[in-house]
């Protein structure tokens, strides 16, 4: 019983964020204009099913681990593939980026774009970010 | 009891485990000079491509070039300006789809 005290708390010291791709666009800057800054972050729930059957095995008894273990092979047929961080379920979360900067920035002027592509992970569930970053410019005086 | 209940959360997962899986690998967004207009100054254009590959085996092999001359083809005598390039894989069973999907706001 005492394993599972503990877990809340590894939960909460076991993150780490992990940097996938950052990429930066170009700086304009204008003595006639003020760059605001904004930020978009958009992030989906990813599952690590090795962990997952980790974790079930923790809490079943020895002799259901090897039927963990079958269960965890057989939906990882389903999920064969490149991957990025952990698999997500959403397909197109981060569709609407250009809609989120014009959101931000109405006027259109926006520069010193940067895209990054990260996860922060926990045990077992990972946040899949993808995050913009820029400036906009706003005239002097309006 | 505990157990029974680990055993019915874990068939839970598992059964809602099986759907598709997606992965993001890439997201990116181009710049919006020179033009730096307006979203109703332009029409937004979008191409996508896919690659469709079998246990390692691919089907498509310039699916990235198909959806480059797409975009260009969408917006002829005109800037793309804010393009979003995403490259991303949807997972199956024993095979896998990577996409690549381009969308910006064509200024003419």
């Amino acid at each position: 019983m005492q394993k599972f005290f503990y877990l809340p708390f590894l939960l909460l010291v076991c993150s780490c964020a992990q940097l996938h791709h950052v990429q930066l666009g170009e700086i304009m800057s204008h003595p006639d204009y003020v760059q605001k800054p904004f930020d978009i972050k958009i992030s989906e729930s990813g599952i690590n099913l090795g962990e997952a059957a980790d974790v079930s095995k923790i809490l079943l008894r020895k002799d259901r681990h090897s039927d963990v273990d079958n269960l965890a092979g057989w939906i990882g047929l389903f999920q064969i593939g490149p991957r990025t961080g952990n698999p997500v379920y959403v397909k197109d979360y981060a569709k609407n980026l250009i809609h989120l900067i014009y959101e931000k920035c109405p006027s259109g002027k926006v520069t010193g774009l940067m895209s990054v592509r990260e996860s922060r992970k926990y045990p077992v569930i990972s946040g899949e970010i993808v995050k913009v970053t820029g400036y906009c410019l706003i005239r002097k005086g309006s | 009891m505990l157990r029974a209940f680990a055993l019915r959360c874990a068939f839970i997962f598992a059964l809602f485990s099986t759907g598709c899986t997606h992965s993001i690998h890439i997201a990116n967004v181009s710049d919006f000079a020179p033009t730096y207009k307006e979203y109703s100054k332009g029409e937004l254009v979008k191409a996508k491509s896919e690659q469709f590959a079998v246990m390692g085996f691919v089907t498509e092999t310039n699916y990235v070039d198909n959806a480059y001359k797409k975009l260009m083809a969408s917006c002829p005598n005109g800037t793309i300006q804010g393009i979003t390039t995403q490259y991303s894989t949807s997972h199956g069973f024993l095979s896998w789809t990577n996409i690549i999907e381009m969308q910006g706001l064509c200024i003419r």
